[in-house]
Order: structure tokens, then sequence, then C-alpha cells
């Protein structure tokens, strides 16, 4: 059965979008068919890491969503970006960074209600095993319903006193949408903290299990989104950490 | 069914309850973030048919513990709060899906317009 999984963060700045990419990339070298939906449409990303500007995309969220086009044909395959051997297959809906699409999604708004069927139809036309949403920081009701629609949330932030109060909320608004499965993972940590106290803290604050404590890394900021971290450092502890969420996702 | 005089139903008239918050919690339409105001096990049909986009009778008839003909009335009014979509065919077991999209709201629509001038010169 396939799954929906949205990672999600309170704050902006947790490495929320490296870490859908990175997740997205080993379940697409496990041999999976992965789709990755940025529906951070203020301020998108996420394309960065596979190496797309505007001029290769063709279509994108915002033109499913003005009824331009199906989603499928937002679809972009980008398998052969990942430079790594690939048994299954990864596809990237992108979310428009020409200035004025976003401007208009900023005056206009747009049905979030389409999002979800548009999931559920990429799901079904692409025959995904995975979809992973990246989604806005915050909450809102396109955040929401991601996390409504999801049978996994995942959970993403740094160990910093605002992401603690804004985490909890978070945390509180999933459990009351029933979320299946709630995943926590704590980011760029500081080498100063101890991981295994920092896991401890976590877990007491919110009464759930924290999947990955990562520590923060040079090698992924002298990246720079310039490619997939795990392509790259498939021996990092950063690495064994994406790894270690990846096996959660599928248990 | 009236409530709104007579404020809401005792609290061992489950059917009551749950048709009274329906009625009484969001306004008009039940939009998605609406659902976080219901309380359970009301809030629990409407998570399970938006995550599975689906939602039968009989389900809800047993999420809600109502008999069969009760826990229609409650879909009846969901479905009129435009969250469920009444199926082409009813049957014994009749499954309705979730219906989401076709209900805009503007995620900002309260931007300067000194701003909103300037993104139409973009």
């Amino acid at each position: 059965m396939s799954k929906i999984i949205s990672i999600h963060s309170f704050r902006g700045g947790t490495g929320k979008s490296n870490t859908t990419a990175n997740l997205a990339a080993l379940l697409a070298m496990d041999g999976f068919r992965v789709g990755i939906v940025d529906t951070d449409i203020q301020s998108p990303g996420i394309h960065v890491i596979f190496g797309m500007d505007d001029s290769d995309m063709k279509h994108s969220l915002n033109d499913y969503l003005w009824g331009k086009c199906d989603i499928k044909d937002a679809a972009h395959d980008v398998t052969g970006k990942l430079g790594a051997d690939v048994k299954g297959q990864l596809f990237l809906i992108p979310s428009s960074i020409k200035a004025g699409e976003i401007a208009r999604i900023l005056r206009e708004g747009y049905d979030v209600g389409l999002l979800t069927d548009g999931f559920r139809d990429l799901v079904d036309k692409l025959e995904l095993d995975y979809l992973l949403i990246d989604t806005h920081p915050g909450l809102n009701e396109e955040t929401l319903l991601s996390m409504a629609i999801s049978q996994a949330l995942i959970i993403i932030m740094r160990p910093d006193s605002q992401d603690y109060q804004g985490t909890a909320v978070t945390v509180d608004i999933a459990r009351k949408l029933d979320v299946p499965n709630m995943l926590m993972v704590v980011n760029k940590t500081p080498q100063a903290f101890e991981l295994e106290d920092v896991r401890e803290r976590v877990e007491k604050s919110f009464n759930c299990e924290v999947v990955s404590v990562i520590p923060h890394s040079e090698e992924m900021m002298v990246l720079a989104s310039s490619e997939l971290f795990v392509v790259r450092y498939p021996d990092d502890p950063v690495t064994k950490e994406f790894r270690i969420i990846v096996d959660k996702i599928k248990a | 069914m009236q409530f709104s005089k007579s404020g809401p139903p005792k609290k061992d008239d489950r059917l009551g309850n749950y048709m009274w918050e329906l009625e009484h919690r969001p306004q008009s339409k039940i939009l998605p973030s609406d659902v976080l105001k219901f309380s359970d096990p009301l809030r629990a049909v409407l998570n399970q048919a938006a995550r599975i986009g689906r939602i039968s009778l009989s389900e809800v008839s047993k999420l809600l513990d109502l008999p069969p003909e009760q826990a229609q009335r409650v879909i009846d009014l969901i479905v009129e709060k435009d969250f469920l979509r009444r199926p082409s065919s009813l049957g014994d077991n009749p499954v309705y899906e979730t219906r989401l999209a076709v209900r805009t709201r503007k995620l900002n629509d309260e931007l300067p317009k000194e701003i909103l001038n300037k993104l139409d010169d973009l």
C-alpha cells in the first residue's frame, strides 16, 4: 500500500527540504517509486537540490492548482539527476519559482482541497510507493490538510527554545488529527550537545519517540543544497541517520 | 432538528450531541482546519474520511456507536456541510467520498495595498 508522508517543521530553516530530498533519494535507491511535492508554494526550494531551475520546469504545482494541467504533467522524473545507482524512480512536482506566479498565489490564494485530490491522483497515476510532501513551515490550511491525509508525519525541529514551543503546537495538532505515525527528528544539533541528552529531552517534552538526532554537519553546510548529501557522503554519520529514518518509514 | 434555542442536548443523547456539534461548531461548511474544533469521536470520523478519502455508513456507525439509521442522519448533515459527497448509488452500506476541493480559502488576503501593487509590477 502506498504511503503519503508529510515532512513538516513549525519554523523555517530546520533543513526540512534537504531532509525530504535525501529521504526520497534513499527510498528510490532502495527500489521504490517515490514522489516529492513541494507545497512550499510561497518559498519553493527543493528543486535546487535536484539541479533544476526555471527552464527545466515545463509545468509546476501552480499550473495544476490553476487548472492549467493535470498534476501528472507537473511531475518531473529526476531519477537521472541523483548521480547514483537508483533501482527505483523519483519524481519531483516543483512549485513555480517565477516571481509573478508566486505573487499570484499570494494575491489570489488557491484551493487547498485540490491538493488532496492531486496527491491521490499522483499516487495512482505514477504508481508511487511513497509520496513525500515538503510542506510550508508553520501552520495554515494547507499544512493541516497535508497532515490530515498523511499516513505518517515527520516533524523536524532544531534543539532551539523557539522550536520547542512551536513544535509542541504541531505535535498537539497532529494528535488531534489522528496522524497514525508521528516521527520526530531533531536536526542541526550542535556538536557541543550530547545527542542522547537531546533525544531524552525532546522525548520527554513531547511524549513521543525521537527517531533521529542528526548532528550539525559542516559538510552539509558546504554542500549548500547543490547536490544530495546521501549520494555525496554515503558513509557520513548524517547519512546513517537518514537511513534510520528511512527504515522507520518502511517499517 | 432544532437545538439553537434550547442549547446543547443532554450528555447521554449521543446523536443529539453529534448533530448539535455539526450544526454549531463551523457556522457554514466544514473546512479541513475546522476538523480540529470537533470532539471525539466525531473528529475521528472526519479524520478518517480525510485521510482515506472515503468512509462508509457502517464505519461511521461503528465509530460513533450509533445504529445505522442514526449514523445516516449524521452523515447527511456532514454532506450538507460539504465535507462528504453523496454516492451515486446508495445500497446497504453506501460509501461517501471526501469533498475537499472547491473550497478556496485565501492563504493571505491581508497584504498591505502597497505590497500588492508592487507584486502587480512583477
